[in-house]
């Protein structure tokens, strides 16, 4: 920690908070609002206003196991060691600035705003250890002698409250007997879905020193499983064994009190023993998971940075770019966007530095012209509320203002035209996939004998690889298929399948990724919602809706798109070009009528 | 207090059939806050939560179905089973419009319709919720002071939580502001949510026993003078029972059992005779005595002797 | 076992109880399993997701369940446990496997609208206490019905327990 305060290229700023982050890759410009310490730089830790503050309030370092004044220092090693003033508590008596031989306390120091101007950002906001009081059943908060892992790592520490001392709560006594349980709060559908992933390693270090330093304290650990993967962490497990720690696998169903004593008792199942058992002890340490670190919402709105299920932050893609956000120019590192160990973390901290720097040490980024762009003219939001487009965005890349048109960042936008097929106005084009370029793509692909052919439209990252990948591997499927590839399934329009069958088309297929692999994280989502109501209208229109499909299909998958090919041809035979030829015809003026704005763009075949 | 007070008065088999005294204390303090109770003809066995729905789910929902149907006014409950077995039958028929459609059809036959929206209400409950703490403190005329009790939840008010959604599952507290608001302490003791066995008296009596004397041991171990709950088959369980739970387990426990109402009944000014004490199997009169003083009522509050498990 | 399955498979089973990965929160908590340790809920959940439907309704462990809920309370997976088992005890009593009281109360039921009723003694102490008499329950005639409905008796048929077979001493003249 030092260290980084030290360096030249770092620049810490401690107790301060991000209020604002505009702009784009390269060029974000970030508000940060300083709180007041109260104390000037100046502070040398002497400690002499500690003496005399005559202010105690819980400690938030020490859990509330131990007392801080008013003015403290959050730790012995905190860096800067500048003394901090804690408003809530001060009740300015002003002893502190009177014997403050550097002069350093300075009530008069007030909030102030910095303006900074960064390529890159990266959240590597932490986590919170989840607080166990909600679990009723074992008792945290109700009885003396159960508390969190992170309590016990407060008393064993040296530096904490009891120097180190392993104590009851209750009388200050060495416990005879502690049990850990594990996964409190944690893989249980009640509270936290996920596990955590450090918490057995955690518990498994903690009991092994407990062991070491008091031979004779019976440790016991209760489980569901004990989770320790990669380098060195299973033999940790051996360790743990070897050194006596007692392992029962069978989560508590509650704790309780043994018959009035100080003693707890444990009700769990050994599932070993294959019976309940009743396990007397002293100590309850509860090992809590991780949850999303306070403040988590606010910033992910500050960011423009989305979150998951669990309230974690939401990374690019988990396996391919695991420290990347889906916003270009900003980075996660460590258990902000999910919980996890120091090996890791400390890997991701490089990570995350590293992909900072490709964005620093350039003059310049090249993006993908493949931008959108809004139409002012035609933008709904100016007369009326709209914003469709920003809500449809995992990119923050556009930005509606109230009353004024909505705005696309072309630095930010990853090129999905997503949000040009939702714009309900049509403001909104896509560059090098102009609407016009789609539909003379679809003219022309059903120029001859449309009755035959199978449209199908296909995305650049799965389903046209797909496609691909069954020609590669030689596989037969009828040839009756033609198909328009856009970036993503987002981009395909309810009237691009429409206009398809205005010019005969005997089958229509969209295809894209499957859900969860969409690469712009939710286009196929939408592109999902917005054709479940095709097959119902085409039936309504008077065309068989079995002419009409949506599948699902990866790069890897060409056995799926010859499958799905042969299974349409199949279909389109079944119905017959006679069939298909009366329904088009029977729907044309309609569709006439419907996509009047779509030009004839090429020349009609004159056979 | 809610304005609509009117409530089919639903019995239930055990206080119909064995717990008069029950009854009685419930009818005298809901109709003293306000409440005015309809009896309800036509009724049937809720039915058992347990003993029936064991065997045939089918028909107890129907039998459910058709209590709610023929009540017509919101139903009051007195005992937690026919609670349960009512609101367990209203989600059923909420969520699955296969067994509704069943059951409709078998109501068909009575010339009934399934009824829907939510028909009934416990009376613990409904003093928690609709009359209050407070309310309820401010029409004690005889404070129990220096009675010390225990609270026994059981399983079917607070449970199951997802759908009953009325206190902590594991540790609830609602009820016993009530007696707080009675001027009786209320003590806290290890395992509150335990089962009193009374469902597995069938199955495996010595189970049973060994149960409700698991209860009964740790709440006296809490220093409780009397437990306080609310529902029959608990009350059953651990006062008409206590006697063999002495017996099989040779000791000696003498731990009063109340109803809800009962120490409610006492606390706004009702008689020992009045509410019936006397029908107690564990004797509850020198405790009374104790709390009442002088003014405790005459003679008639001699307990009982037989127990039926 | 097909109207086994078909009774289950109405209820969600055994896909719902899928999600259970064996902790043994449920059978930590179980007062009755506390005592009888041949009847452990976790054991049981573990029998349906291996398919061994057949054994578990089999089981006379069972019906030991008192319905107190704790198990399904404490399950990290929101497993239902005390519902599924009461399915089951639904489809043991099928088999002719329900304890003989719970059969007698539930004929009881059906046949007089309540599980007992109320004695002489009972009656005189109510209206002592001044309460007013039961009110009329359930007539009969909508018991009937009730009972035509439902099939009621062929399903006390099959839920009374069967009189064990007469026993040959192998001679196939008998």
């Amino acid at each position: 920690m030092v260290d980084a305060a030290r360096h030249p290229n770092i620049e810490l700023m401690t107790f301060s908070e991000v209020k604002k982050c505009e702009g784009y890759v390269g060029n974000f410009r970030v508000t940060i609002e300083h709180k007041p310490r109260y104390v000037r730089e100046t502070c040398n830790a002497c400690r002499n206003c500690l003496d005399v503050c005559p202010i105690h309030v819980p400690s938030e370092f020490d859990l509330g196991l131990s007392y801080r004044h008013a003015i403290y220092q959050p730790f012995a090693q905190a860096v800067p060691s500048t003394f901090v003033v804690d408003p809530k508590s001060c009740i300015h008596c002003y002893r502190c600035v009177d014997v403050c031989d550097l002069q350093s306390v300075d009530f008069s120091q007030e909030a102030r705003e910095e303006v900074v101007d960064v390529g890159a950002v990266i959240l590597s906001t932490g986590f919170d250890v989840f607080d166990p009081t909600a679990l009723s059943e074992y008792g945290y908060g109700r009885y003396d002698n159960v508390i969190t892992s992170m309590d016990l790592e407060r008393l064993l520490d040296p530096g904490g409250p009891t120097k180190g001392s392993l104590i009851k709560p209750s009388d200050f006594k060495r416990p005879d007997r502690i049990s850990f349980i594990q996964c409190a709060g944690s893989r249980d559908k009640k509270y936290n879905v996920y596990c955590s992933g450090y918490c057995c390693m955690a518990s498994l270090k903690t009991a092994i020193h407990i062991k070491e330093k008091y031979p004779d304290v019976e440790v016991a650990v209760f489980y569901m499983d004990i989770r320790t993967p990669y380098k060195g962490y299973e033999e940790f497990f051996t360790r743990a064994r070897k050194a006596g720690v007692i392992f029962i696998q069978g989560k508590p169903s509650e704790i309780a009190p043994a018959g009035g004593e100080d003693h707890l008792s444990v009700y769990a199942e050994d599932r070993d023993e294959g019976r309940p058992v009743e396990w007397e002890t002293d100590l309850v340490v509860l090992a809590t998971g991780a949850v999303p670190s306070a403040g988590t919402q606010e910033l992910s709105s500050i960011m423009t940075a989305s979150l998951d299920e669990t309230g974690f932050f939401r990374e690019y893609h988990p396996k391919l770019r695991p420290v990347d956000a889906p916003t270009e120019g900003v980075f996660f590192a460590g258990a902000s966007c999910g919980s996890k160990d120091i090996p890791y973390s400390v890997a991701q901290g490089s990570a995350a530095a590293a992909r900072a720097s490709r964005v620093l040490m350039k003059e310049s980024l090249v993006i993908e012209p493949i931008v959108a762009r809004a139409d002012a003219a035609l933008c709904r939001n100016v007369g009326k509320k709209c914003g469709i487009c920003v809500t449809r965005c995992p990119f923050g890349a556009i930005s509606a203002e109230p009353g004024e048109a909505a705005v696309i960042h072309s630095a930010k936008c990853m090129g999905c035209g997503t949000c040009v097929a939702e714009c309900p106005t049509g403001a909104i084009t896509q560059a090098h996939f102009h609407d016009l370029q789609i539909y003379a793509q679809i003219q022309s692909q059903l120029k001859r004998n449309p009755e035959d052919k199978i449209l199908a439209f296909m995305c650049w990252w799965c389903s046209y690889p797909g496609a691909d990948n069954a020609g590669v591997n030689h596989l037969q499927y009828p040839a009756s298929s033609r198909g328009i590839r856009v970036m993503c399934a987002g981009r395909i329009k309810r009237d691009f399948v429409l206009e398809a069958f205005r010019r005969g088309a005997g089958m229509v297929l969209v295809s894209g990724c499957h859900p969860q692999d969409c690469h712009y994280l939710t286009g196929q989502h939408y592109a999902e919602k917005r054709m479940t109501a095709m097959p119902g209208r085409l039936e309504k229109m008077g065309i068989s809706p079995e002419r009409f499909r949506v599948e699902w299909i990866s790069a890897a998958e060409g056995e799926k798109y010859a499958r799905v090919i042969t299974e349409m041809h199949q279909t389109l035979e079944t119905l017959g070009k006679v069939r298909i030829r009366e329904e088009n015809e029977a729907v044309l003026t309609e569709l006439d009528k419907r996509l009047a704005h779509v030009p004839d763009l090429i020349q009609p075949h004159s056979d | 207090m809610t304005t609509d007070n009117e409530y089919r008065f639903f019995p239930g088999c055990l206080i119909r059939a064995r717990l008069p005294h029950i009854e009685k204390s419930a009818r005298l303090v809901l109709e003293r806050l306000g409440v005015t109770l309809s009896d309800m003809e036509g009724a049937s066995c809720c039915p058992n939560p347990v003993y029936f729905r064991d065997l045939d789910h089918e028909a107890w929902l129907t039998l459910a179905a058709r209590n709610l149907a023929i009540a017509e006014k919101p139903m009051m409950t007195l005992c937690s089973g026919c609670y349960s077995t009512f609101r367990d039958a209203e989600h059923a028929l909420d969520e699955r419009p296969d067994l509704k459609q069943k059951v409709g059809g078998h109501l068909e036959r009575l010339g009934l319709k399934v009824p829907s929206g939510s028909r009934v209400e416990h009376f613990a409950r409904f003093l928690c919720e609709q009359v209050g703490p407070a309310a309820l403190a401010e029409r004690v005329v005889r404070p129990l002071k220096g009675l010390k009790v225990v609270f026994h939840p059981g399983c079917h008010l607070v449970r199951p939580s997802r759908t009953h959604a009325f206190d902590d599952p594991d540790n609830p507290t609602r009820l016993e502001e009530l007696v707080w608001a009675l001027g009786a302490e209320v003590l806290d003791y290890p395992r509150k949510m335990l089962c009193c066995g009374f469902t597995v008296m069938g199955a495996d009596k010595d189970l049973s026993l060994r149960m409700g004397f698991d209860k009964l041991r740790i709440m006296k171990e809490a220093g409780a003078q009397a437990v306080v709950l609310i529902c029959p088959s608990c009350m059953v369980q651990l006062d008409r029972n206590q006697r063999l739970i002495e017996q099989e387990f040779n000791t000696e426990l003498s731990l009063p059992v109340f109803y809800l109402t009962e120490l409610i009944g006492l606390a706004l000014g009702e008689s020992p005779d009045d509410l019936g004490l006397g029908l107690h199997l564990v004797n509850v009169r020198p405790l009374v005595e104790e709390l009442l003083g002088p003014e405790a009522d005459g003679d008639s509050s001699a307990p009982d002797q037989e127990s039926d498990a | 076992m097909e109207d086994l399955k078909e009774h289950l498979k109405a209820f969600d089973l055994p896909v719902r109880a899928r999600a259970c990965y064996q902790c043994g929160a449920c059978a930590g908590g179980c007062p009755v399993g506390r005592y009888r340790w041949d009847f452990n809920p976790r054991r049981f959940i573990e029998t349906i997701v291996r398919g061994r439907l057949e054994e578990l309704v089999g089981n006379p462990a069972i019906w030991l369940c008192s319905h107190c809920l704790t198990c399904l309370e404490r399950c990290p997976q929101q497993i239902e446990v005390s519902e599924i088992i009461m399915h089951v005890k639904n489809a043991s009593a099928r088999r002719g496997l329900a304890p003989e009281n719970d059969v007698k109360m539930a004929d009881r039921i059906m046949t007089h609208g309540w599980s007992e009723e109320p004695i002489k003694r009972i009656l005189k102490k109510r209206s002592q206490l001044g309460l007013p008499e039961p009110a009329p329950g359930i007539s009969v005639d909508e018991l009937e019905a009730l009972a035509l409905s439902l099939s009621w008796a062929a399903k006390m048929e099959i839920f009374k327990p069967r009189p064990a077979e007469p026993e040959t001493d192998g001679n196939p003249a008998e």
